[in-house]
Order: structure tokens, then sequence, then C-alpha cells
């Protein structure tokens, strides 16, 4: 085998079947043209490495088959790339978020010390990064070789870009320039601003969407899963408690956060309804208020919750005031009775809306 | 102070880049192969790479704008391209074209 079969060999392995012959046959004149022109200028025949030469001029096999390709040469084209980076800066600010929320309550349960928690959150997030980027990538690679492109890149309004206002905090062109020059700065001022209920239902969405993946174990996040996210202090075992909190709650939360996004992107959608997402939070609230009512009367987190009377209440309050020291029981405690009294604002706050038909956070 | 060779570099590249379907357009009015057509495009100072031109000329001919046979010459086979009916009506269209944005570019600069 002669050293252009050996080149022709390796640019017909990538080039189509039915299209393979003919192309090969093509390219094996011209660079026979090519040694010739140059056997004639020089009066002599070539050597290998002559002729290696002129094939390198020619180009790669791997280029020079990928131009005969008729799809397009890129993964992520020009026009789709803007959306992929949206998504991909949406999905990190979530992820950090989780993160970051999931090595906290690590620390705080005493399950890792704060130096642990921060290298095992920075590697969770790389690995999540890493999936995210490939999941995104893989949804543009399809959505590039579509003969239809999608209509949201076509057909949208204006009253629906306050979606874009998520994810605005992660400056992508100063990464690409710190890529690009090594300039790490952020020249970009910032001003700070009020996200519109558009950006506020896209970003909720996103939230619930990581949680979700979390809850049922698809996201390695923070190295913890529900049921592992405890430890035995004081003598109570909050590992098999959470456990059974996970358990217990896996289909109730799974049917809420299901319900939320949805919600979320109908909200989206529609972000002037303002009796429509009142609407939402009264049915949000309420499941809210059922979900730490049962925290506080029947779950098994119930035990260590639980004070019969507000007097009770108040005492404890009083005690860990006055020690000083908070232990966990207490603090969740008070996780549960502010969920309640929240859940109890967003019922009270979203009839005052569905009667008034005005919401104050929307100017 | 002088033009960034670099920028430069990359700015003609997409100038020309345009002008090329039309050059080899306008060049297959006559009969050619490949190789020669490569050549006369450079005898006119177009310098076309062959990972370029033969990739191009496939596209033109599957948009019909081309038609090719093979035939022996020289003892070797070899495609020959030739302007179709409808490429000779999409070069007098692009020709149109091309000297309509010459005479506004001449005007501006």
């Amino acid at each position: 085998m002669d050293i252009i079969d050996r080149y022709l060999n390796a640019v017909a392995a990538q080039l189509p079947q039915d299209q393979r012959a003919d192309i090969v046959a093509e390219l094996r004149d011209m660079i026979l043209s090519r040694f010739e022109e140059k056997e004639e200028a020089l009066g002599r025949p070539l050597t290998e490495a002559e002729q290696e030469e002129i094939l390198r001029d020619v180009g790669h096999p791997l280029a020079v088959a990928a131009r005969y390709g008729s799809g397009p040469q890129h993964i992520v084209g020009p026009e789709l790339f803007p959306w992929w980076m949206f998504g991909v800066r949406a999905g990190l600010i979530a992820i950090v978020a989780i993160t970051a929320i999931g090595a906290l309550a690590r620390v705080v349960v005493g399950d890792v010390e704060v130096g642990r928690a921060i290298g095992q959150a920075f590697h969770s997030i790389f690995q999540s990064a890493i999936m995210l980027i490939g999941f995104a990538t893989i949804a543009g690679f399809i959505i590039e070789r579509q003969k239809e492109k999608p209509a949201f890149l076509r057909e949208w309004r204006v009253k629906d870009l306050g979606l874009f206002e998520f994810g605005g905090s992660l400056n992508a062109e100063a990464v690409s320039r710190g890529l690009n020059e090594g300039d790490w700065t952020l020249k970009s001022p910032r001003k700070p601003r009020r996200a519109s209920p558009m950006a506020r239902a896209v970003g909720s969405a996103v939230g619930w969407s990581v949680v979700l993946l979390w809850w049922i174990g698809w996201l390695p996040l923070t190295h913890t899963s529900p049921e592992v996210l405890g430890a035995v202090i004081g003598g109570v075992d909050y590992s098999l408690m959470l456990g059974d909190l996970h358990a217990l709650l896996y289909w109730p939360v799974i049917a809420f956060g299901l319900a939320r996004i949805v919600f979320d992107v109908m909200h989206a959608a529609r972000p002037d309804g303002v009796r429509f997402t009142a609407l939402g939070d009264i049915g949000f609230g309420a499941a809210e208020l059922a979900l730490f009512g049962w925290l506080w009367l029947y779950s098994p987190l119930s035990k260590v919750v639980f004070v019969p009377t507000v007097e009770a209440f108040i005492e404890r309050v009083r005690d860990t005031v006055n020690t000083g020291w908070w232990p966990l029981p207490t603090i969740l405690m008070l996780c549960v009775a502010f969920g309640f009294l929240h859940a109890v604002y967003k019922v009270g706050s979203g009839l005052v809306r569905l009667a008034t038909g005005h919401d104050s956070r929307v100017t | 102070m002088g033009a960034d060779p670099e920028l430069f570099e990359s700015m003609r590249l997409e100038l020309r880049r345009g002008s090329l379907v039309l050059a080899v357009l306008a060049c297959l009015r006559t009969e050619r192969y490949g190789y020669t057509l490569r050549q006369a495009l450079a005898a006119d100072g177009l310098e076309m790479e062959e990972s370029t031109l033969y990739p191009l000329l496939r596209r033109l001919e599957s948009q019909g704008l081309l038609e090719s046979e093979w035939r022996e010459e020289e003892k070797r086979k070899k495609r020959f391209y030739r302007l179709s009916p409808g490429g000779e009506a999409m070069l007098a269209a692009l020709t149109d074209e091309w000297r309509g944005i010459n005479a506004s570019l001449d005007k501006i600069l």
C-alpha cells in the first residue's frame, strides 16, 4: 500500500458510504496531479518525505473529509449558542445554590467539618456542572441537526423577555475573555435590580427541578442523599429520623415539586396574572401549612420539635438565648415554627391579592 | 499605525469568502476538472485550497448549479465540471448583485 492509498483510506473511513468511491477517486486525481506538477518542477521523482509534505498541504484526512459533510460542522452553532449559554448559566446558579445549602446543612447538623464540607461541595459542583454542560451540549447537538429549528428561536414576544433576566449574574463575557486573554477581572459593572415575576418563576422552576433530581437521587450534590444527611447528636439519631422522613415524604414531595414546576412554567407564560399567582400561592401555602403542621404534630421529627403550649415554646427559646447555646432541637423547632408562620403569611397575602387583584411586588 | 496583521488576515478571508462561489461559477463557463480549475483561479489571482474547492464543487453540483461527468484524460479518469443552465442563471444574477455592491462600495470608498 503506497502513501496515497494510506492517506485516502483514512479520508474514506470518514465519508458517507454512498459517496466514498466518487470523492476518493477525485481526490486521488487531484493528489496525483500535484505530485506530477512538483516532479516536473524538480525534474525527478519525489521522495516519500516530499510526497508527505504535499499530503500535509492538502489537509489532515479528518479535516478534508469533514468538508464534504452535509450537516453543520459544529456542535452548537452561533444561532443556538446564546440559548445554550443561558441554560448552562441558569443551571449552574441553581447547582451552586443547592450545593451551598446542602453543605451548610451538613455543617450545622455536625455531619462534617467546615473544610471538608467546602472541599466536597466544590467536588460536587464540578461533577454536576460537567453533567449539566454535557446534557446541554447533547440537547444543542440534536437541535442543531433538526431540519426545522424550534419555534422559540424565532417566535418570541418582548413581554416574555423577563425570562432572560435569570442567570444574568454569571458574567459569560468575562469568562470568555478570561479563557481567551487570561484576563479574569470583571469589568462589567452590575446594578442591583429586582427580578421580574417571570424571572422569579423561571428561577423557582429551575430550583425545584434541581431539588427534585436531588430528592430522587439523580444528582450527586454534596455527597448526600436526604437519608444520610444526619448524625447522632445529643442521643438523637437524626440519620434514622431523616431516613423515615424521606420515606414518608418521598411521593408527597415529588407531587408538590412537580405541581410547583408546572405552576411556575404557567406563571412564566403569563407573568401578569395576579389572581392566578395568588391562587397558586394559596394552594402551595396550604400544602406547606399541612407539611409544617404534620412535622410539628405527627412526623418522626415531632419528638424533638413539639412543645404543647406557647409558654413552653417561649420558655425553650428563652433558655437558649440565656445560655447562648443553640441545641439542634431548638433550631429545628424554630425552623418548623417559622415555616408554619411563613405559610400562614403566604396564604393570607394570597387571599388579599385574590380579592383585590393587585400585587405590590409587581411595579 | 498600520493594520493588525492577524485581524487583517481574518477580515480579508471573510471578505473574499463570499466572492469565491462567484469566481468558481464564472470560471466554469468553460468545462474544467478540479485541478485545472484551481490553476485557472490562481492565474487570475484567486488562490484556493483544494480542501475548500472540491467540496464546494460537489455542493454546487448538488444544488443544481453545475453538471459533471467522469472522462479519461492524460491516462487518468477525471471529473469535469461545467455550468448547468440553472448555474448560468445564478451566475448572471450574482454578477448583477456583485456589480451593484461594487458600485455602492466605490461611492463609499
